[in-house]
């Protein structure tokens, strides 16, 4: 398939007689992924296996229609990535989500979305960056990597993965994380399901701003440079403007309560040490 | 004719700095401790002279009405104040709250784009392509 060769205004649904169902928990919400189409339930199932939930509070419903069985030009597998431009179009309870590909509607007051596009993981992953973000009543989702008491944020290639690996068992995730505080200044960061991520959440300590160096060294950053770095290493629901001010209270609150500091580290296995010696002591 | 925030921007004060969100352009500003002053005074009724007429600020110098015009324009500019004919919000003009003892230009010190969050590891798959190394947790 080539892309941008779908007529989206009438999919060609592949139907099977019977939906099936399969629940998984992305930090605050839990989801349920309908379709009647079981091997992309098996995509699912490879992808987020470790995060599988029975709970059903705050439930989230997404139902899949596959509109073809090929995956686009240049893909390896069906589990592979696949970027593609997203047109976002908000509607009163929610929005529209379109690609070359794909489409998708999201009411998030029913709290219902319906996805249509090939048959591959990509374009529930690719939803999901809107998604989580948009639904995350409590939190703020960050580009980070989640390790015991802390996340490290930076671009990608500032050493979010090198630094997880480097701290190893202590490591949930190395990508993407959600954060949350109480009434008490007291802040949680939970793993989300990218890139090498298992389920768990810690108490957060220290937020970390993350480059590579030849040595380490730790800086303290002011709470309103805090807030402009971290700015851009979350992930605003830009869709949404009450979304947007309660990601800036959290982001806000983040800041004014858990210390921030700019990690410049070597690629060594004493780095972790030195979180612990520095940051987490 | 009076000034006024305009509806599509959420703001916060953050230690002595004001953080303003464009929801609409989904841009981020960051005005100094005297644009966040300021900011906090317009109420949609007074212009600039109202507002510096306003402020406990004893000495005003005579480029104080100049500076504060240019800030408006700044912010006017980035969509971020729009005239108004009638009050329409309450400003916030505890001069202890933002304290500013003398005049001090008011500036916006920052501007950034907001993301969801661009093109990232964040969707590769375990098989895909490695951008970094891949932690063994």
């Amino acid at each position: 398939m080539r892309r941008g060769s779908l007529d989206l205004t009438s999919p060609r649904v592949h139907r099977a007689a019977r939906s099936c169902s399969a629940s998984y928990q992305f930090g605050e919400t839990s989801f349920i992924f309908e379709s009647s189409d079981r091997t992309w339930l098996g995509y699912l199932d490879k992808r987020y296996d470790a995060f599988r939930s029975t709970s059903s509070q705050n439930t989230f419903v997404l139902g899949f229609e596959s509109t073809t069985e090929w995956i686009p030009e240049g893909m390896t597998s069906p589990l592979a990535t696949h970027v593609e431009a997203h047109h976002i179009e908000p509607r009163p309870n929610g929005f529209l989500v379109r690609t070359a590909t794909v489409s998708a509607s999201v009411d998030l007051e029913a709290r219902r979305a319906m996805l249509r596009g090939p048959r591959a993981a990509y374009p529930l992953d690719n939803l999901l960056r809107y998604l989580l973000p948009a639904l995350s009543e409590q939190g703020v989702l960050f580009h980070s990597a989640a390790i015991e008491g802390i996340i490290a944020c930076g671009p990608s290639g500032a050493g979010k993965s090198t630094l997880a690996s480097l701290a190893g068992k202590h490591a949930l995730c190395d990508e993407l994380c959600a954060v949350r505080g109480n009434a008490e200044g007291h802040y949680r960061a939970t793993s989300l399901p990218y890139w090498q991520a298992r389920p768990g959440s810690t108490p957060l300590q220290a937020v970390l701003l993350l480059r590579h160096a030849t040595r380490h060294q730790l800086t303290r950053v002011s709470t309103s440079e805090a807030l402009r770095r971290l700015s851009t290493a979350t992930l605003w629901p830009v869709e949404i403007w009450s979304a947007m001010e309660r990601a800036l209270d959290q982001l806000s609150g983040l800041v004014q309560s858990v210390p921030v500091f700019e990690l410049a580290f070597a690629k060594d296995p004493s780095a972790w040490d030195f979180i612990e010696e520095h940051v987490l002591s | 004719m009076g000034l006024r925030r305009a509806r599509h921007v959420a703001w916060r004060r953050i230690g002595d700095e004001t953080i303003l969100i464009h929801l609409k352009t989904k841009c981020l500003f960051v005005l100094n401790p005297s644009g966040g002053f300021f900011w906090h005074r317009l109420d949609g009724a007074r212009g600039t002279a109202e507002i510096l007429d306003s402020t406990a600020i004893s000495e005003l110098p005579a480029s104080a009405v100049n500076e504060l015009d240019r800030f408006w324009k700044k912010l006017a500019d980035a969509e971020l104040i729009e005239n108004s004919e009638s009050s329409d919000r309450l400003a916030n003009g505890d001069d202890r709250a933002y304290p500013l003892s003398s005049f001090v230009p008011p500036e916006l010190v920052w501007q950034e784009e907001l993301r969801n969050f661009g093109q990232s590891c964040a969707n590769m798959s375990a098989d895909g392509p490695v951008c970094d190394a891949a932690p063994s947790i």
